[in-house]
């Protein structure tokens, strides 16, 4: 259903220079590509390419600043994936130890 | 493996058909998956489950006797996920039983989520209607 969108998502923040993008965009709020550029080693081009990237993934978005567009970080998709986890994973853990003493007994 | 799933793996020294009971009999799923199981576990069937004081609609998709049986699960619209239990024989008699829980968040998939409520939604109204038929 949505297994591309979470491939998107982790595979977004598993190019370290996409993470310290998202990362400078989370520090230092919204930035435009030219800015981000000038900082750094790439090109403004490639800098946009990640930008997009980050976008696609939810983790960002574009908001247009007189000529120029200011990406801001959206952190919210990864907010949900790790409450989820945080919830999940014990409670599969309590379950199963309920399933095993149940197992134990009608076994 | 998927980035946003959960798998757990158990043995247990009772046989297929045992863990098959706890696995596809609501009272019995009840025992030890959450509080209540209010849904028959058969193909497209909607219902509750009440899971550590909080209620979840579930859907049940998939059940192949005796092996497997998927349904997803909410508490709220938009935060679906999708469990999937797979049953194996152990060589030495006993039974393994596989748990896979996928997170379906709508953030990410907003089309996703809102075919799902209104397909839920709908099998719900189906649901009530025929109760009422009866």
């Amino acid at each position: 259903m949505s297994d591309g969108a979470l491939d998107d998502l982790f595979g977004a923040l598993a190019d370290p220079t996409r993470r310290a993008i998202f990362q400078r965009l989370m520090h230092d709020g919204p930035q435009t590509a030219t800015r981000l550029a000038e900082d750094s080693p790439l090109t403004r081009q490639a800098v946009v390419k990640h930008l997009q990237a980050l976008a696609d993934a939810g983790l960002a978005a574009p908001a247009r600043a007189g000529r120029e567009v200011r990406y801001a970080a959206t952190p919210e998709p990864l907010a949900a994936v790790v409450a989820w986890l945080t919830e999940s994973a014990p409670a599969w853990d309590r379950r199963i130890a309920r399933l095993v003493s149940r197992a134990a007994e009608s076994g | 493996m998927e980035p946003a799933a959960l798998h757990r793996q158990v043995d247990l020294d009772i046989s297929t058909d045992a863990l098959w009971e706890l696995v596809a009999d609501p009272a019995r799923l009840a025992e030890w998956l959450c509080d209540a199981v209010d849904v028959d576990l058969v193909p497209d069937s909607v219902g509750r489950i009440s899971d550590d004081g909080i209620e979840r609609f579930v859907h049940v998709d998939r059940v192949d006797h005796g092996r497997s049986l998927g349904f997803t699960w909410w508490e709220t619209p938009g935060e679906v996920s999708r469990v999937e239990f797979e049953i194996a024989e152990l060589p030495g008699g006993g039974s393994r039983l596989e748990i896979t829980e996928t997170f379906v968040p709508s953030t990410l998939a907003p089309e996703a989520a809102v075919r799902w409520e209104v397909r839920v939604c709908a099998l719900w109204a189906c649901t009530v209607v025929a109760a009422l038929v009866q």
